[in-house]
């Protein structure tokens, strides 16, 4: 028996609304091929990086993935365009006595190469890191680091400059973003069946847009997508997060690290995707609170090293987390609305204003198409309480204790 | 010999637990039942006659008839002033309209088949293809409408037929065969799919006359002696 069918029935019972938001992040998370084309970007830059006439040449050390790519829970940054931010780290071999502004110019220049280079135009250089933007939507944000002596884990400091603000002072700043990363994963096991549905339908999505370009083939599995519903709820609140900063341009919006990190601490008290978000909104809130009761910033630090602060930069003031709390007051009533909606009809305008209309309105579709391509091919399947079992598409009826429906032409008038 | 009304009773007691027989009137049966395709629960009737030609007299309704009770479809589900696809008007209730799950010309149901592996599975997924219609304006399941030439509305009134055949022995062996010799106009409101059935205690004048069925002679022989007899 496949691992599929082990869990068939346990994909049959799945709630819709579960099935929807998972399927609103398969349409907003950055594809299995997106994230194979991030890591072939990222290997050319560090190539890159060291080629013979580089003013860098032989300091690059190690260029890995961090924040959300280092726990494959990049989702696409605005609501109707999909762009993604892939953060990597550079860990550089750098003389004593360089200062941040150096260290950012040199990653700088070195990464925009002379005129003419294939990094000319894209590149900007910005307080922590270098962007570079690529046609297609894709940002890769490099940031430099320096290993600090007699550490483990790639425990580095990373520098701050911002040169058109002379008030701001340089800094070098102490992080360590893949030990946050494997002490993320160690908090959020995936799921079993959930993890294997999520998988597929990836795949699914995958394979329908590849279609069109016929350029490879979608593997049969792709572990990295076997996610846990507590990666899946960061992913939703840091597209809602996205969505609400949106609407307020130039403020800085609360750091993803932040959401990561409260998360991973609450995660895996939940067995349905829907109370895993609305759990996790109220832990996040109830954090806040904590802090605002006592008329106190939150302050957050990386478990896996205490000199590095997540909320450095954000809350600036009270009333930045004043106004983030109540964001997320509103959005457990929105999560509430949705609990308590009794069809498709009225869930739909609650995710696309959670969301964004695209993927929520794609995600409804497809919702309700898949079922029905398999209707119409005569291999739609109904457990005795008549519920269609969407996410056991594709399983056999007897796995998911369900009955095959012949196969019939809906007629009448119209 | 197990009789056909038998199998479905099994089959549905076995398969459908939740759908509880309503009535068995010999001739036809009635169950209702929950289904619940995806977040709701509806509440839907099966009117179900396993034999149209019987005793020299022909039944006029469908094999099957299939209405949604609890919520009520409505005339205009989406708020856009349509109609749900897939439907037979019910002129008896028009919010209630008779689902169409199959294809009458493509021999794609008949009334020896079971209803609890066919009819019921097909009214969960009318009932979910319903919802997604409702959500985005698209029927996902596929279907066709029939030309106008070959559109037919099922039509009512089982005693009509017994009436046609202006043959007391034929409408008392109906009887005999339902276990009722109530009136034509209680036949037919029981064939429409009117529940509870209605007895001559709850039926005036007004309701009797609103309920004729369009075949129902109104120079009909019983219904005077009926009435007198009432």
């Amino acid at each position: 028996m496949n691992t599929m069918s082990r869990f068939a029935r346990k994909l049959a019972d799945m709630e819709p609304i579960d099935i929807l938001l998972a399927d609103v992040v398969v349409r907003i998370q950055l594809a299995p091929s997106e994230y194979r084309r991030a890591v072939q970007r990222a290997d050319t830059l560090a190539d890159w990086l060291d080629r013979p006439d580089s003013p860098l040449r032989g300091r690059v050390r190690l260029v890995y993935p961090q924040g959300s790519m280092a726990i494959n829970a990049t989702v696409a940054r605005h609501s109707e365009r999909a762009e993604h931010d892939i953060d990597l780290m550079a860990e550089l071999d750098l003389w004593a006595g360089a200062t941040p502004r150096e260290v950012l110019d040199l990653l700088y220049k070195a990464i925009r190469g002379e005129r003419g280079s294939r990094y000319w135009d894209m590149t900007e250089r910005r307080t922590r890191c270098i962007t570079i933007t690529y046609a297609d939507g894709m940002h890769l944000d490099i940031t430099p680091a320096e290993r600090r002596p007699l550490t483990i884990d790639r425990e580095s400091d990373i520098f701050h400059s911002k040169p058109e603000d002379p008030r701001e002072p340089e800094q070098r700043i102490a992080a360590n973003p893949h030990a946050f990363a494997t002490w993320f994963d160690s908090q959020t096991p995936a799921d079993d069946a959930f993890g294997l549905f999520f998988e597929q339908r990836t795949l699914d999505e995958e394979r329908m847009l590849l279609a069109e370009v016929a350029t490879e083939p979608v593997p049969d599995q792709e572990p990295a997508y076997r996610k846990s519903k507590a990666l899946i709820a960061l992913q939703l609140l840091k597209r809602w997060r996205n969505i609400v900063y949106d609407r307020r341009p130039g403020q800085r919006r609360p750091p993803s690290v932040l959401l990561t990190w409260s998360v991973a601490r609450n995660a895996n008290r939940t067995s349905a995707l829907v109370e895993e978000l609305t759990w996790q909104a109220n832990a996040l809130l109830d954090l806040l609170a904590e802090a605002d009761g006592r008329r106190q910033l939150i302050s957050v630090v990386n478990p896996k090293c205490r000199d590095d602060v997540l909320t450095d930069r954000w809350p600036a003031t009270l009333a930045d987390q004043r106004q983030f709390m109540g964001d997320l007051r509103e959005f457990i009533r929105e999560m509430a609305t949705l609990k308590a909606a009794a069809a498709q009809q009225q869930m739909l305008p609650v995710l696309e204003r959670l969301f964004g209309e695209r993927p929520a309105r794609d995600a409804v579709a497809g919702y309700f198409k898949r079922a029905g391509d398999q209707m119409r091919s005569g291999k739609g399947l109904v457990l005795p309480s008549g519920r269609i079992p969407v996410a056991a598409t594709g399983l056999a009826a007897g796995a998911t204790g369900a009955q095959a429906a012949p196969k019939h032409t809906f007629y009448g008038e119209e | 010999m197990v009789s056909r009304m038998e199998q479905q009773q099994r089959e549905m007691r076995r398969c459908h637990p939740s759908f509880k027989l309503l009535l068995d009137a010999g001739l036809w049966a009635v169950w209702e039942g929950p289904l619940r395709p995806s977040n709701l629960t509806y509440t839907i009737r099966i009117v179900y006659f396993p034999w149209r030609v019987t005793d020299g007299f022909v039944i006029e309704n469908s094999h099957v008839a299939v209405t949604v009770v609890n919520p009520a479809i409505g005339l205009d589900p989406r708020g856009t002033k349509e109609p749900a696809p897939h439907i037979y008007p019910n002129p008896a209730n028009p919010t209630m309209p008779k689902l169409c799950l199959f294809d009458p010309l493509a021999d794609e149901w008949g009334p020896e088949q079971l209803l609890a592996h066919t009819i019921v599975l097909w009214a969960a997924q009318w009932l979910f293809c319903f919802e997604g219609w409702q959500a985005t304006g698209h029927w996902y399941g596929g279907g066709r409408h029939p030309g106008k030439a070959e559109a037919r509305t099922p039509r009512a009134s089982v005693a009509s037929a017994a009436l046609n055949s202006r043959s007391l022995v034929a409408f008392h062996r109906l009887g005999r065969r339902t276990g009722s010799t109530a009136s034509t106009t209680l036949l037919s409101a029981a064939a429409e799919g009117t529940f509870p059935p209605w007895s001559w205690l709850t039926l005036s004048d007004d309701v009797r006359a609103a309920n004729q069925s369009p075949a129902l002679s109104t120079t009909d022989p019983w219904r005077g002696a009926l009435d007198r007899a009432a």
